[in-house]
């Protein structure tokens, strides 16, 4: 029972839980704005993993400048995919139901061509590395300088992101678009624009916290279906579209992990998240953190 | 431009899919003046409207505004033409505050760096969104909502303004309200084309009215010609 009570695991769950609020935020943009369910979202987190570990492994660039180079190519990856294959469908005249039902598939082939071309370039073999591994002390905890760079990082972009959505005049649009699409488009959102901004940044998002996974975790190919469930599992608690709901519901769903593994066991980690998912979907499927609507 | 008409509308005809809802359409609004589009329920102004504002693909005809074809015009850049809709149904954004809602309404580059004098204007004319200016646009009443949506169109620093059922599901007091703003507008220079199924409101601020039917343009005339009229007056007005 001590060790419920004790600092080291609560620091632990503020990490994951900041690092799932980073990557579902990502997700939740892009579903927001477009509609569109990336099942490829958590590829991207394996993409800044293998950034971080060969630029740290062939180049020792520190991981903390990796992350942005991650970033820039995830960010990358989105503009291609935005500009080359959804820009079309989502400007052409078919309704939106449509559109969300064939990403599922597109993203789906998406995701296993990403994964099995890494496979080919790097093996399947899971990697390692060691960086930023130095023990820093913080009164009775003690945590890798890593673990505590990727809280301070995801917290910290977290709440840069809702501080932009809430005063820039772009953050406004975002939101608008992310309630009413037929509305923004009626007040003259330049919805094209909007959309391609928050394709690029969910992409870059879940590349920058991938380099900062792959420090801790072991990196592979495979190693970002995991996070694409925990991402989904995180807007559904947070309310889907509902981008502060969503980071907060990361913390929620980082503490639930994190106390009910070291109440049972590392094995029941899976059964825990998708429980919590079920548990969601059955008693409030507006999400957790949704405010209810009055009319 | 021809005959002082800020607006003018050629064979509109199309729809939703395989559904056919305009066979031809021609109109056209006289600059600074109220133009008036009336007609039953399904005679097909929303979908004129959601045409005009780029958010519907007519299949055929042409949109000339201020002389210039805007077909092609995206729905963003109509409204930084100053072509503005005020939808039918207000839609407003529920979940975000009245202040957020009009900011919305200057987002366009061109209304953007005017948005603080456009707040005072739409505060001073509608003084109950003031007072609601930090509450859920989803909270407020029809007739809030439509004040609200009416000011977020005049944020957006209109030539035309295009206002699809403002009186729709509104309380008769609330009607008034709106019908006397629509009056202040248009008195201050605003060109306006409203659609109504208040037939009979709308004929009277109306210099020129066209009566839409199973989505053509059945009659036409001054609004007070109209108003006179036999046929509208027992098709629409009950007389």
């Amino acid at each position: 029972m001590e060790i419920l009570l004790s600092g080291q695991l609560l620091v632990a769950a503020l990490i994951i839980g900041s690092i799932y609020g980073l990557v579902a935020l990502g997700l939740n943009l892009i579903y927001g704005t477009m509609r569109l369910l990336n099942i490829a979202h958590g590829d991207l987190v394996m993409i800044g993993a293998y950034t971080g570990y060969w630029l740290f492994t062939l180049a020792a660039v520190s991981p903390v400048l990796a992350m942005l180079a991650a970033g820039a190519l995830a960010g990358l990856t989105g503009a291609a995919l935005y500009f080359g294959l959804f820009r079309r469908q989502l400007a052409g005249s078919q309704p939106i139901e449509r559109i969300e039902a064939n990403s599922l598939l597109i993203f789906f082939g998406i995701s296993i061509v990403i994964q099995n071309l890494t496979a080919l370039a790097f093996t399947a073999s899971p990697r390692t590395y060691q960086a930023l591994d130095t023990l820093v002390r913080i009164g009775e905890v003690s945590i890798a300088q890593s673990r505590l760079v990727a809280l301070a990082v995801c917290l910290g972009l977290s709440a840069a992101i809702v501080l932009f959505l809430r005063f820039s005049a772009l953050g406004l649009s975002i939101r608008a678009l992310i309630q009413h699409r037929t509305a923004s488009r009626i007040v003259g959102i330049d919805v094209d624009r909007v959309q391609a901004f928050s394709f690029v940044l969910g992409f870059a998002l879940a590349g920058l916290a991938g380099t900062l996974i792959g420090v801790t975790e072991q990196i592979s190919p495979f190693m970002g279906f995991p996070f694409t469930i925990v991402a989904f599992v995180v807007i559904i608690l947070g309310g889907l579209g509902n981008l502060a709901g969503g980071i907060a519901a990361g913390m929620v769903l980082g503490l639930i992990e994190t106390y009910g593994v070291a109440l049972t066991s590392a094995n029941l980690r899976s059964v825990l998240i998708y429980g919590v998912f079920i548990l969601v979907l059955v008693l409030r499927p507006e999400g957790l953190l949704q405010r209810r609507r009055l009319t | 431009m021809s005959g002082g008409a800020l607006l003018e509308v050629g064979g509109l005809a199309g729809g939703y899919g395989p559904l056919r809802v305009l066979h031809g359409v021609d109109f056209a609004v006289p600059a600074g003046r109220i133009a008036a589009l009336v007609g039953g329920n399904g005679a097909g102004k929303t979908t004129t409207m959601a045409m005009l504002a780029g958010l519907l693909a007519p299949s055929a005809g042409t949109i000339r505004y201020k002389g210039e074809a805007v077909d092609s015009w995206s729905p963003a850049q109509r409204v930084a033409a100053g072509l503005v809709l005020v939808p039918e149904g207000r839609l407003v954004f529920p979940d975000m505050t009245v202040e957020e809602n009009l900011r919305l309404g200057a987002i366009g580059r061109q209304a953007r760096p005017h948005t603080a004098e456009g707040l005072e204007t739409v505060y001073g004319r509608f003084p109950r969104l003031a007072e609601r200016r930090r509450q859920a646009a989803g909270t407020l009443s029809g007739g809030e909502q439509q004040m609200l949506a009416l000011g977020r169109g005049l944020m957006s620093r209109p030539h035309l303004l295009l206002l699809d059922e403002p009186s729709l599901g509104l309380a008769p007091v609330m009607v008034d309200l709106i019908f006397d703003a629509i009056g202040d507008l248009a008195g201050a220079g605003m060109t306006i084309l409203l659609s109504e199924q208040n037939v009979g409101l709308s004929l009277e601020l109306a210099e020129r009215a066209y009566v839409l039917e199973n989505g053509a343009i059945a009659l036409s005339g001054s609004g007070r010609d109209l108003l006179g009229n036999a046929e509208v007056q027992r098709a629409y007005l009950g007389l």
